[in-house]
């Protein structure tokens, strides 16, 4: 516990850091975002005057600051392509690129785990080569263009499911039958996604898997008289689950930033494409915010993961 | 025959490699008397580890099998007998104590789960019972406060003292014989000699037969009844503790036996075999040793000689002691 406190005070300065750094590079992009929100028939010299009031001749630390007291107090600032506040648009967001990061983190782990297990058991069977080889496939094959495989043949051509967007636009679904619609136009960056995760996590899985396998109290656990189901699903499955865990838990930071190639290619209106989208729109609070979003998210992730290693392992102890 | 309780013919095994296959136990037939401890003698990569994982039949898949030969033990033929009959004969009937009280523990159980499992598992113990068993084999080993010790990790305790809990999980069940493959190598030397006693004292109150595999000649005189030498993969000379100790007949024990540095006295250089084990891969095509040997004659480097009796209950397989060594 005083660890964990510990750990949450030491992130302070790091945020401060990373704030620093997110801001100025943000704000150092050359490029004036604030002329599209202004009338362009005005006069030059109520232009500047304008400019001038809200702050956009101020140094980057007067800026910074001003932003950091605003921040602290839940204000992010106002969206200049959105206009509306920044904290309103990132809500909208974000519960779209949740559900469909969760769905794929809980589908890949639940299909990986068991998959690099039996694979290393069976270690050169032709299930092991078999997963393997599909493992190198999703390893090396890059996200959008397994969506766009997808696309052709799962949504063009066979027609299972629909190309693009959330919803069936313009038919205003409601309750059950909106959920199916969500669910349906889900189906397909979902299964991208869990692919592309999966691959990894089943080398992870059977790696780990096969190292323990070798270990001296594996012997001993046979030696014993124990099954080979017992061997494996508890003294070998518990010991290979440490490192496995901790990918697991380091890659929850990535739940909130979505995924940009995959949100992209099926327009699903989540944070990737909308952070994407701000940075191309110069909408400098957006992006700030959402950057920092994706900081925090990925710092807490990373704590997470070393509570998670204390538990599994009874050799760690943070004290 | 009747006082046999583990006997083994003609066992070979073998691991399939890159470079082919390599018999790492090659024709061995030995026997384990009740009550009675064999020594297994032997430098580093002779076969005597493989020799016991083979009676366990524990050898590492799907690398290595065993080729042939029998091993039978309370009249059943341990290779023939099912993977399940065998399961319950491990840890409960046969148990083992490895070289590396380190890595032999699951680090992530604690002490009292590894221990209960082989009592739950072959004795049908549970709960209440468990736990108080548990702490009476530690007690039994000499472990101090076996209450706690029980919910420690294996990371909490030396390495003498989990040699120590390795014991009592081998013993736990009252295994008629006790394969201890090295069980004192990684230990400090006075660790040692605790180690050592103590299964001394338990295998005798419980008569306990044990295979006791080392390197360690010293080890062997203070806890064999019987001794077996062998090298690479095969036995080069078999007999009582003894008349090993006292009369050895084969050029490796004596080489053996004369590398052990407690006999040498001061300002002296200790003695050794020069040379290496031999690569399975290159082996001699005569007797094993002969490159090794100072007693080599011409006959060594092109047969094999056969292990024969060389006195009553001591057998040797060298040409100094065959028929046909001698003809020339």
């Amino acid at each position: 516990m005083r660890y964990i406190i510990r750990r949450l005070l030491i992130m302070i300065p790091v945020l401060i850091g990373i704030s620093v750094i997110i801001f100025t590079l943000i704000n150092g992009m050359p490029g004036n975002p604030y002329s599209h929100m202004m009338d362009p028939n005005i006069s030059a010299e109520d232009k500047e005057n304008m400019l001038e009031s809200i702050g956009y001749y101020d140094s980057m630390a007067v800026k910074y600051f001003k932003w950091v007291g605003r921040a602290l107090k839940g204000d992010l600032g106002f969206s200049i392509r959105y206009k509306e506040p920044v904290t309103d648009v990132l809500a909208r967001r974000i519960g779209n690129t949740l559900m469909l990061s969760v769905f794929s983190f809980i589908l890949s782990a639940l299909i990986a785990i068991p998959i690099g297990i039996i694979s290393s058991t069976k270690q050169y069977s032709v299930f092991d080569y078999v997963v393997t080889i599909f493992a190198f496939i999703g390893l090396s094959i890059p996200a959008f263009f397994l969506a766009l495989l997808m696309v052709k043949f799962l949504a063009f051509d066979l027609k299972l499911f629909p190309i693009s967007g959330m919803q069936t636009i313009g038919r205003g679904y409601t309750g059950i039958v909106q959920l199916i619609d969500i669910l349906h136009h889900m189906a397909l960056p979902l299964i991208v996604l869990t692919l592309i995760s999966l691959a990894s996590l089943v080398r992870y899985t059977r790696s780990a898997m096969l190292e323990v396998l070798k270990q001296d109290y594996i012997r001993t656990a046979r030696a014993k008289g124990l099954s080979e189901k017992v061997v494996i699903y508890k003294h070998a499955l518990r010991n290979a689950m440490i490192p496995v865990i901790t990918i697991l838990s380091m890659s929850l930071g990535y739940l909130f930033s979505g995924a940009i190639l995959t949100e992209t290619v099926f327009v699903w209106p989540g944070m990737g494409t909308l952070v994407y989208q701000a940075t191309l729109n110069r909408d400098y609070p957006l992006v700030i915010a959402g950057t920092m979003l994706f900081s925090v998210t990925i710092l807490l992730a990373n704590l997470f993961a070393d509570i998670m290693y204390a538990v599994v392992d009874p050799r760690i102890r943070y004290d | 025959m009747s006082d046999i309780l583990l006997k083994v013919e003609g066992l070979r095994t073998s691991f399939k490699t890159s470079d082919g296959k390599v018999n790492a136990v090659d024709d061995i037939s030995f026997n384990v008397r009740k009550g009675k401890v064999l020594g297994i003698v032997g430098e580093s990569g002779c076969g005597k580890s493989v020799t016991s994982l083979s009676v366990m039949r524990l050898i590492p898949k799907p690398n290595g099998f065993i080729e042939g030969g029998k091993i039978i033990f309370s009249d059943k033929d341990l290779l023939k007998i099912s993977e399940r009959e065998m399961r319950s004969l491990r840890g409960n009937d046969i148990a083992m104590i490895f070289q590396e009280p380190m890595t032999a523990l699951n680090p992530v159980f604690t002490i009292g789960d590894q221990i209960g499992e082989v009592l739950e598992l072959h004795e049908n113990l549970r709960g209440e019972q468990k736990t108080e068993k548990c702490i009476e084999l530690l007690e039994l080993v000499g472990i101090p406060r076996p209450e706690k010790v029980i919910k420690e990790y294996p990371h909490q305790l030396s390495g003498g003292m989990r040699q120590r809990v390795m014991i009592a999980m081998a013993l736990s069940c009252n295994p008629k014989l006790l394969i201890a493959d090295e069980p004192t190598t990684a230990l400090d030397v006075t660790i040692q000699a605790q180690v050592l006693e103590l299964m001394n004292k338990l295998t005798d109150e419980l008569e306990t037969s044990v295979m006791f595999i080392t390197h360690d000649l010293g080890v062997i005189a203070e806890m064999a009844n019987d001794v077996i030498v062998m090298y690479a993969g095969k036995i080069v000379e078999e007999g009582d503790v003894v008349s090993i100790f006292k009369n050895p007949q084969h050029p490796y024990t004596i080489g053996l036996l004369e590398s052990r540095p407690d006999r040498v006295d001061k300002n002296q250089r200790l003695t050794c075999i020069p040379g290496m084990v031999p690569s399975p891969f290159d082996m001699p095509k005569g007797c094993a040793f002969a490159p090794r040997c100072s007693k080599c004659m011409d006959i060594c480097n092109e047969k094999m000689p056969e292990l024969i009796e060389v006195k009553p209950g001591q057998k040797a397989r060298c040409w100094l002691h065959s028929k046909g060594g001698h003809k020339e």
